[in-house]
């Protein structure tokens, strides 16, 4: 899963920039999503999925 | 060297909470185990178990990505807390960087008086061991 940082304020990460879960290991995903500093980023494969769907 | 304390950069689940904190502090202690006997005569001690807290005080902010949207969803949850004595140096032996994980116990929701500057104060208990970086 890949995310796009949203925020500013996500240490070490710029805004607009994405980041891999394997680069979150520890941290709260989730609470980072609800928080508005994270989004889930939609890869190309996943889109390709879905249209097969 | 004294330094003024204006520059404190801490983190809470990888959110950097600076620019909202008024005030933080990082606290470790041990157990005393009194080992004292017959023939002692002054007390003696080993330490026991280590133990911590760290205590914020943040502005309070409903707005995105501020400080309730990025610390409520944290309750009762472990999370990594990070303390930088001199958050716009780098980190090195004389300005070390410490991380622990702590279990968010409580989080007020608005806390103050008429007229008051509207804060939070929390004090989270530490979980497991502390590290510190100095490079």
């Amino acid at each position: 899963m890949i995310y796009k940082v949203l925020s500013d304020r996500l240490a070490g990460r710029e805004k607009g920039s994405t980041v891999e879960a394997d680069e979150l290991h520890g941290v709260n995903i989730d609470a980072l999503i609800k928080g508005g500093h994270l989004a889930e980023q939609k890869t190309k494969a996943a889109k390709a999925e879905k249209e097969e769907d | 060297m004294p330094y003024m304390n204006n520059d404190l950069a801490v983190t809470v689940n990888s959110v950097d909470v600076s620019s909202w904190l008024t005030s933080g502090e990082w606290t470790e202690q041990f157990a005393e185990l009194e080992t004292t006997a017959m023939g002692d005569s002054r007390r003696t001690m080993i330490a026991g178990l280590g133990s911590g807290s760290i205590s914020l005080e943040l502005h309070q902010s409903f707005a995105t990505s501020e400080t309730y949207q990025s610390l409520d969803n944290l309750k009762g949850t472990v999370v990594t807390v990070t303390f930088t004595p001199v958050g716009s140096d780098a980190v090195a032996a004389d300005n070390p960087k410490k991380s622990v994980d702590v279990l968010v116990t409580e989080l007020p929701f608005v806390s103050g008086s008429v007229g008051d500057l509207s804060t939070i104060s929390v004090t989270w208990p530490m979980t497991g061991p502390v590290t510190t970086a100095t490079a």
